[in-house]
């Protein structure tokens, strides 16, 4: 930047200043407002009035453009494009009304203006974009690792742009991810990534589940109690998923320690050529494998699971009673005494009330 | 209420505590090392007296986080700092984020509670959605009745008083609607906020360098000391000081980040700037015993450069606390 340009953006903003200063008390000012409010007020009431449809076009126009969203006339009576044409003509205002030595002065300024406007969107939507990867790598970490920081980056972006965030919080933004890896013909080469895009959202869904307390000591009542009124109070964020690709096992290459070092090279390899395997089996698969989550603790666990268990954990979630679950387990063929004693010792199940 | 006996402690120097820093930070030997726990005037038992972590990172309903957070609470006095309520948005805040706002104030009893002047949401095309980011507002009459409102919807909320960050901000909403005109200053919009909701000011020192330079003021030091000269000095609760990258030593990425643009951005992605120094031995002459804060936010150092940053606040703060007349001093204690 010159310091041309420099001395121009110094005295655009002391001239939008004063300009905005001579408007409150310029009479064709106030009558050029009239439409926007009510003849008969108080020019101060109007003023105020005028203040609030104009902070909320320009709140409005704002996100509009950092999600880079033509808004639809929204607002009453088309006020956002009525303020900017008022905007536009304020300016061919300004510009006309300067000598010509100014005038020139003047319309670098306003390009300047123009140029400073963009410039700052441009952060905004920057910041967003560059937020909302950081949040995405957070929340779908094995995605990333499975296709790398720069095509995650890429995958980000389009979704950034096609998913506008509704949330408050990034960490409650993404769960569309998966059905929108599944439509990216770029991706073709990874046909999984959605299941693991999926995998991840519901890892990280699980792992803010409320907690829970762990309370073994009631399990006692399953021999005294009537178990047809006591219920399995179930592990935080316990769910079935099925899953026809192998995605446990892709978390397992992109996440455990030992794989990424140099003495678990084979063991990487191993795990490689069985991944490959079971890719190149789902397509002949009829049904898809059973994945249970939940949370014992802290971190979200996972584990396949046979279509008989998957079945009682669902009987479990439903809050039926201990009757109908062990009922579930009998039909299966399940051993009961081995079940339980697994699912409480892994924290599968917390209490019984 | 009344902001002054609430939001401000004696003299305390903090850091923002980062995700990278946690286990450090948490660690055994850090909270029991006898040089970092030398006890300061004030008998707090750690170098650093408090620290600073976003609320939202602490919203989730249970897990890790929820945890973590208690521990933190538990081993260093908190601020808790929020980034998500908007509450210059002409849309009021939702009733179930302040409700977890609230929780997370309730069951962690920070010393400083603190938000933003800003707005964050808007509804287009029929839906709200949020920009994730701290977006600036325009200092009228209208803008001042929208933040006053929700600042005290948040402050019945929580039942105490907020602490409002002034922003860095890359337009002026007039630009984007020319009738969004100020109609106050920055500082006399501040001044009334506080008046009106009973809250009171963070100061961030870096937010108000950055604006100045990207707005290429000649003196910006001195434009901002001349500011700071007309705020009243007991609104003001808490003081940030950060750096920002210098584009001439930025990786591409944070070039990019920078979009290309003259605009020097608020990333907190460096030790805190000379200018924030110099500016903040002349802000603590004026505002005697505010809790401090460093924050970093991007390209996070080591632990221990972080704590360097709060010795040399503490160092310059206890210089200023020496050259003050006591009685001033003890007024804002």
């Amino acid at each position: 930047m010159s310091k041309k340009d420099e001395v121009a953006i110094d005295s655009s903003d002391e001239h939008e200043s004063n300009r905005l200063g001579d408007h409150k008390g310029d009479p064709a000012d106030s009558h050029k407002e009239q439409p926007l409010g009510n003849d008969q007020s108080n020019p101060l009431d109007n003023e105020q009035g005028n203040q609030v449809t104009a902070n909320k076009a320009y709140q409005h126009q704002l996100v509009a453009k950092i999600f880079n969203m033509q808004p639809r006339v929204s607002l009453e009576n088309g006020t956002a494009e009525r303020f900017q044409a008022e905007l536009e003509t304020e300016t061919n205002r300004d510009v006309n009304d300067q000598t010509d030595t100014q005038t020139n002065y003047q319309t670098d300024t306003q390009n300047n203006i123009q140029t400073d406007t963009q410039t700052g969107l441009n952060v905004y939507t920057n910041n967003f974009i560059e937020n909302g990867i950081r949040a995405l790598s957070i929340t779908f970490p094995t995605v990333e690792g499975l296709i790398g920081e720069d095509s995650f980056r890429v995958l980000s972006r389009k979704f950034l742009r096609h998913e506008a965030k509704a949330s408050f919080d990034w960490a409650e933004y993404g769960i569309t991810l998966p059905t929108f890896i599944e439509g990216q013909e770029a991706l073709e080469t990874y046909p999984f990534l959605s299941e693991v895009a999926e995998l991840d959202w519901t890892i990280h869904c699980v792992q803010r589940e409320t907690d829970k307390k762990f309370q073994p000591a009631t399990f006692a009542s399953l021999e005294s109690g009537d178990t047809n009124a006591l219920r399995f109070i179930a592990a935080p964020g316990l769910q079935t998923r099925n899953f026809w690709f192998p995605v446990a096992y892709l978390y397992q290459l992109i996440h455990e320690p030992y794989l990424q070092s140099e003495e678990g090279m084979l063991a990487r390899k191993a795990l490689l050529k069985k991944i490959t395997e079971l890719i190149n089996n789902a397509i002949n698969m009829t049904t898809p494998r059973s994945l249970v989550l939940w949370r014992a603790e802290y971190k979200a666990q996972f584990e396949y699971v046979s279509d008989a268990e998957a079945d009682v954990i669902q009987k479990i979630n439903a809050h039926a009673s201990v009757d109908v679950v062990i009922e579930t387990i009998g039909t299966h063929n399940i051993d009961l005494v081995e079940w339980l004693t697994k699912a409480i010792s892994n924290k599968l199940i917390f209490a019984v009330a | 209420m009344n902001s002054k006996s609430h939001t401000k402690p004696n003299s305390l120097i903090g850091v923002g505590l980062r995700h990278s820093h946690y286990s450090e930070a948490l660690s055994a030997e850090t909270l029991e090392n006898d040089v970092l726990n030398a006890q300061n005037e004030s008998g707090t038992k750690h170098n650093i007296d408090f620290v600073e972590v976003h609320a939202e990172n602490f919203f989730a309903a249970g897990g890790a986080s929820r945890a973590l957070i208690q521990d933190i609470a538990q081993a260093y006095p908190l601020s808790l700092h929020g980034t998500s309520l908007g509450l210059g948005s002409t849309l009021s805040v939702p009733v179930d984020i302040l409700q977890q706002f609230a929780k997370l104030v309730k069951s962690t009893e920070p010393i400083l509670v603190s938000e933003h002047l800003c707005f964050n949401r808007a509804e287009v095309n029929g839906v709200v959605l949020h920009s994730g980011d701290l977006l600036p507002i325009p200092y009228n009459t209208d803008s001042l009745q929208t933040i006053v409102a929700n600042i005290h919807q948040v402050q019945e909320s929580i039942q105490r008083p907020l602490l409002i960050e002034n922003l860095s901000a890359y337009i002026t909403p007039s630009q984007l609607v020319a009738l969004t005109k100020d109609d106050m200053t920055e500082f006399e919009f501040l001044a009334s906020m506080c008046e009106a909701a009973g809250c009171g000011i963070l100061l961030d020192l870096n937010n108000l360098i950055i604006n100045e330079l990207n707005r290429k003021t000649a003196n910006p030091l001195e434009l901002i000391k001349q500011r700071l000269d007309a705020l009243p000095a007991h609104i003001v609760g808490e003081i940030h000081l950060a750096g920002y990258t210098d584009k001439s030593s930025a990786s591409p990425k944070a070039i990019n980040q920078a979009n290309q643009s003259h605009f020097i951005i608020d990333d907190h992605g460096a030790p805190v700037s000379q200018q924030c120094w110099q500016l903040y031995q002349y802000a603590l002459q004026k505002f005697p015993g505010t809790p401090t804060l460093v924050e970093w936010d991007t390209q996070i150092p080591e632990w221990s450069v972080l704590l360097n940053e709060a010795d040399k606040a503490r160092s310059i703060a206890e210089q200023i606390a020496v050259n003050i007349e006591t009685p001033s001093l003890a007024s804002h204690r």
